[in-house]
């Protein structure tokens, strides 16, 4: 597999299957972990991060679940490849302007993935689409049990599983779900939701743009400590929070449709109609109208675009995507000029082809 | 209003962040939001939460004023200075070196100071054990104090059966 060949698709966790995913897009855990004889990334010696990155190559090899990926040499890829691998979720901002060695593997399926000299030697990250944290969980501590038995990692009987940061240190474990939440927004009662959440031990973050609007709608809702508590019990709280946010989301929706039903209708339309005629797009206002439309289709009022259709544009029509797509540079101007077009043409084709709801 | 990270730029991004009900509001600049991964709509960037560790990390009393600041892990050379500077620690022996003061810091961070989570499979077994053998002995004391004899001696005899089974574990362990 080669970095490009993922240009054109989209990965699994985006393919709008799995529990609740109207609501939710994804579902992700991940871990941190270190070598135990290697000083933490940001004072190991270039010979050091050789070697664990060496030491992860041998242990993926010996490891069945992992023999089947790409190992990336973050560091020899340009600044437009790395983008890319960031707008897809794989690569942090850290990883992205780093000049040591570090390395990302992925499969083929995007589903797993891991950092290595990120911030910590790895960060192993496992997404899937859907509520799905418990079966997330499941798979990333099989893998993380077949690497130990390859890997020596930091590991104190009282405080666990060691980081660079104290604020991963015990599980070093964060399941986070990426949720769309327009009704709630609309309705405002998204602040009260917010506060709620917090006072549980989970933190909440939208995605700004300019002003006050959260991006596209979308939240993730994550663990906020990782010590004194087991992964069982992470999984199972970020798992029960988030399903009492799809009710509220959904008791907004309901409120909605009884008293304002002809002005949502007529939002989700013109979204509807923007994305079909557009000349020009912002990643911003594309992002908004992805959110109308998207409820829309989970409302069942658009019936002739998939969620996963939906779920892809967000991360394909993106500035690092589109020009890896035109492969060329571009300037935003021509960006979303380009957007635009590739928009169109993906709303249009499925309309014609497929009247169902359903991708062809 | 100035970017509140770097100061130079106008803000244009407002950054807020709910943490346990705390709401906090960073108005930033373009430039700053970028580098800490805004760019996109779906980053899953942050602000290095590291960064604000120091504020809530002791500098150090009076008496030991001069001693805090300069206690250095010998694993990697960190000094307590730089990890309050920074919030991140150098490497796995650190979490030794500055044990007093980590105490606190992780309590605060995480309200406890306790692993209870998953451990490494190739040690699992000789931890569960230990883990199992805290419990019982932290029962005892409890017998013991509420002067339920009959009680505490059956967890003084399950304990001591543990002990002797650990002994034989790790035994068999150096003799390999």
């Amino acid at each position: 597999m080669k970095l490009d060949d993922l240009t054109h698709r989209s990965a699994v966790w985006l393919d709008g299957s799995g529990p609740e995913s109207g609501i939710v897009l994804s579902s992700r855990v991940r871990l941190a972990r270190n070598v135990s004889d290697v000083p933490f990334t940001s004072r190991s010696s270039e010979g050091e991060q050789q070697s664990v990155l060496e030491q992860f190559r041998q242990a993926s090899l010996e490891a069945g679940i992992l023999r089947r990926g790409t190992m990336l040499q973050i560091d020899h890829l340009s600044m437009l490849d790395r983008a890319f691998l960031q707008e897809r979720h794989l690569i942090s901002p850290q990883l992205m302007n780093t000049d040591l060695s570090s390395g990302l593997y992925l499969d083929e399926r995007e589903m797993v993935s891991m950092m290595v000299n990120e911030e910590d030697h790895f960060r192993l990250q496992v997404m899937q689409s859907g509520l799905r944290i418990q079966s997330t969980w499941e798979i990333i501590d099989r893998i993380d049990d077949q690497l130990s038995d390859h890997l020596k990692f930091a590991f104190s009987e009282q405080y666990g599983y060691l980081t660079a940061c104290p604020t991963n240190v015990g599980t070093g474990m964060r399941a986070s779900v990426l949720i769309h939440l327009p009704a709630l927004v609309l309705t405002k009662d998204i602040d009260q939701v917010i506060k709620g959440i917090g006072q549980v031990g989970l933190a909440v973050r939208g995605f700004y743009g300019e002003g006050t609007d959260v991006l596209g709608n979308l939240f993730q809702v994550s663990n906020q400590a990782t010590l004194g508590r087991t992964e069982e019990d992470i999984v199972d709280n970020v798992e029960r929070f988030t399903n009492q946010i799809i009710d509220f989301e959904r008791q907004a929706r309901v409120t909605l449709l009884s008293e304002a039903r002809h002005q949502i209708e007529d939002k989700i339309w013109r979204a509807y109609g923007l994305l079909q005629n557009a000349r020009v797009l912002s990643s911003q206002e594309l992002m908004s109208l992805i959110s109308a439309v998207r409820l829309g289709v989970s409302m069942e009022i658009v019936k002739t675009v998939s969620i996963a259709t939906l779920n892809s544009l967000m991360i394909l029509m993106q500035p690092a995507h589109l020009q890896k797509l035109f492969r060329r540079k571009m300037d935003a101007d021509e960006r979303d000029i380009r957007r635009a077009e590739m928009v169109r043409e993906k709303i249009k084709t499925l309309a014609l082809t497929d009247g169902s709801g359903r991708t062809s | 209003m100035l970017c509140q990270r770097c100061g130079k730029n106008e803000a244009t991004i407002q950054l807020t962040k709910i943490v346990k009900g705390k709401k906090t509001v960073l108005k930033i600049c373009m430039e700053c939001a970028k580098k800490a991964g805004y760019e996109n709509s779906l980053s899953t960037g942050t602000f290095p939460v590291s960064s604000f560790l120091g504020s809530i990390m002791p500098e150090g009393s009076s008496s030991d004023a001069s001693e805090l600041p300069k206690l250095k892990c010998s694993g990697c050379g960190l000094t307590y200075s730089e990890f309050r500077k920074n919030g991140q620690l150098g490497c796995a022996l650190c979490y030794q070196t500055f044990f007093d003061h980590l105490k606190d810091l992780l309590r605060r961070i995480h309200g406890s100071n306790d692993h209870v989570g998953k451990v490494p499979r190739s040690s699992r077994d000789k931890f569960i054990a230990r883990r199992k053998l805290n419990k019982l002995q932290q029962q005892m004391k409890i017998a013991v104090k509420s002067e339920d004899f009959e009680q505490a001696a059956a967890l003084r005899d399950k304990i001591q059966r543990l002990q002797h089974l650990e002994k034989k574990i790790s035994g068999e362990e150096t003799a390999k």
